[in-house]
């Protein structure tokens, strides 16, 4: 009985580390984070690190557990929250790409207005993106009747959570090292293009929710199978 | 037999790029993004988007798919995108009273604020677009099978590269004497002119891109990264 239950653990970890760990992608978010705290010093910056990772946990934990009381309380649907988020991903990507000066190196930057921004938008949509909070609420959509089951899953899925706001945090704690490697001018070439990923990644979330709901539409028949274009 | 595969893939890449790069055509957007530059900023900008451009084209022939893959994208979703920052770009320089306005008239003697304009946005998406770079990863994307071949498609795509990035350094280069020749009435016609086909190109793009996703003149045929 007990080693059924354990296999449950680890199976309940693995499925949230899995299915929200590469959508939230601490190493990919890296730079973006180097480039909304421009100007900043080590010490604010690894306050931001951990402010970030302590709120990537508390919103990730609660899409598990409540995102789908919330959306029902709201009456809204999973794409509904991707096309909206995957706009304001388009709309930051965008800004951080066509800026003059994506990152005008403040000589104080206050620690409180950096600070501030630790919850938006470094935390959502920069690291836990709609796409990685749908992903949490469709995990957490999945009941179980049995009370041990419940417990099994929503420790699996703390400590599933615990692994990835760690991650984050290594990633960005140390991502100050990979920007002095890289120097400044190097630094901007990055910053760029990870500005282009930021609005790429929007356009799939946003174009993946449109999907959705359009399939909603009874006129939308599936393509017939079996029919390639070239 | 290697000799001409070799030689056929150099051709295949630098026919493929080149039509989409198309440095002759983004020679006068060069140009008026950097009017009020003078001859020696202008020169370094070339070699600079030169270099750039060299090593964005062959990271999106080499670990392009990998990228796309790592980040969860498709190569549609990346023109759409990449296509909706060349319609910006286009817009701001057709409408604009004054075509350079972000010009590097201030600053160009640090060599640091020229190389960071240098990449954006005279590389990325005046120089190498996002069709280029799409074109780019799908030439990655085949896999030759033995160890023999792979290094033959790697060598050949290594100097279409090489040529595509000789044409736009001669281009962008030699840019100056061409807006001598046409005048400043004649360049900002070219100018304007270039800025709506850039627009042009841009909508294409996206258009491609959403054809792909939607399939409107088909079914969908999102291809794998």
């Amino acid at each position: 009985m007990l080693d059924e239950d354990l296999q449950q653990l680890v199976k309940a970890i693995l499925v949230v580390v899995g299915a929200i760990l590469p959508i939230v992608n601490p190493l990919g978010s890296a730079p973006m984070f180097l480039a909304m705290t421009h100007g900043a010093d080590t010490k604010t910056r690894s306050t931001l690190a951990g402010l970030v990772a302590v709120n990537s946990f508390l919103l990730l934990m609660g899409s598990l557990i409540f995102g789908n009381f919330v959306l029902k309380l709201f009456g809204l649907s999973v794409p509904v929250v991707q096309l909206a988020g995957g706009l304001v991903l388009c709309s930051l990507g965008w800004r951080l790409l066509t800026d003059d000066d994506p990152a005008p190196p403040v000589a104080a930057p206050e620690e409180a207005s950096a600070i501030s921004r630790a919850f938006y938008p470094l935390t959502l949509p920069l690291t836990v993106d709609p796409g990685a909070i749908s992903a949490a609420v469709t995990i957490g959509a999945n009941h179980s009747s049995n009370i041990t089951r419940i417990l099994i899953a929503i420790v699996g899925a703390t400590i599933g959570v615990v692994i990835i706001a760690a991650s984050v945090w290594l990633a960005y704690r140390y991502a100050e090292r990979i920007a002095q490697w890289l120097g400044h001018s190097r630094l901007m070439v990055v910053l760029r293009l990870s500005a282009f990923i930021v609005l790429c990644i929007g356009v799939q979330i946003a174009w993946n929710g449109t999907k959705a709901l359009v399939e909603e539409f009874p006129f939308a028949a599936p393509a017939p199978a079996g029919v390639q274009k070239h | 037999m290697d000799a001409r595969h070799f030689i056929e893939g150099v051709f295949l890449v630098y026919a493929a790029l080149l039509p989409i790069v198309n440095p002759l055509g983004a020679a006068p957007v060069f140009l008026a993004m950097t009017r009020y530059a003078d001859d020696p900023t202008r020169a370094v900008l070339a070699r600079k988007v030169t270099i750039n451009s060299f090593v964005l084209l062959m990271a999106s022939v080499f670990i392009g798919t990998y990228v796309l893959e790592f980040f969860g994208l498709s190569i549609p979703i990346v023109q759409m995108g990449g296509g909706l920052v060349v319609c910006s770009v286009a817009w701001d320089m057709l409408r604009s009273a004054d075509v350079s306005k972000k010009s590097t008239t201030e600053g160009v003697q640090d060599p640091g604020a020229v190389s960071t304009e240098a990449f954006y946005p005279l590389t990325l998406p005046l120089t190498v677009g996002p069709g280029s770079i799409s074109v780019a990863i799908t030439i990655g994307a085949n896999h030759p099978q033995t160890v023999r071949s792979f290094v033959t498609a790697s060598v050949s795509s290594l100097l279409g590269v090489v040529l595509i990035c000789l044409s736009i350094y001669l281009c962008y280069r030699y840019a100056e004497r061409l807006s001598k020749f046409l005048g400043s009435a004649g360049t900002a016609v070219v100018i304007r002119l270039s800025a709506f086909i850039l627009l042009c190109i841009g909508v294409q793009i996206m258009w491609n891109g959403l054809d792909a996703l939607v399939g409107i003149t088909g079914p969908p045929h999102v291809p794998r990264p």
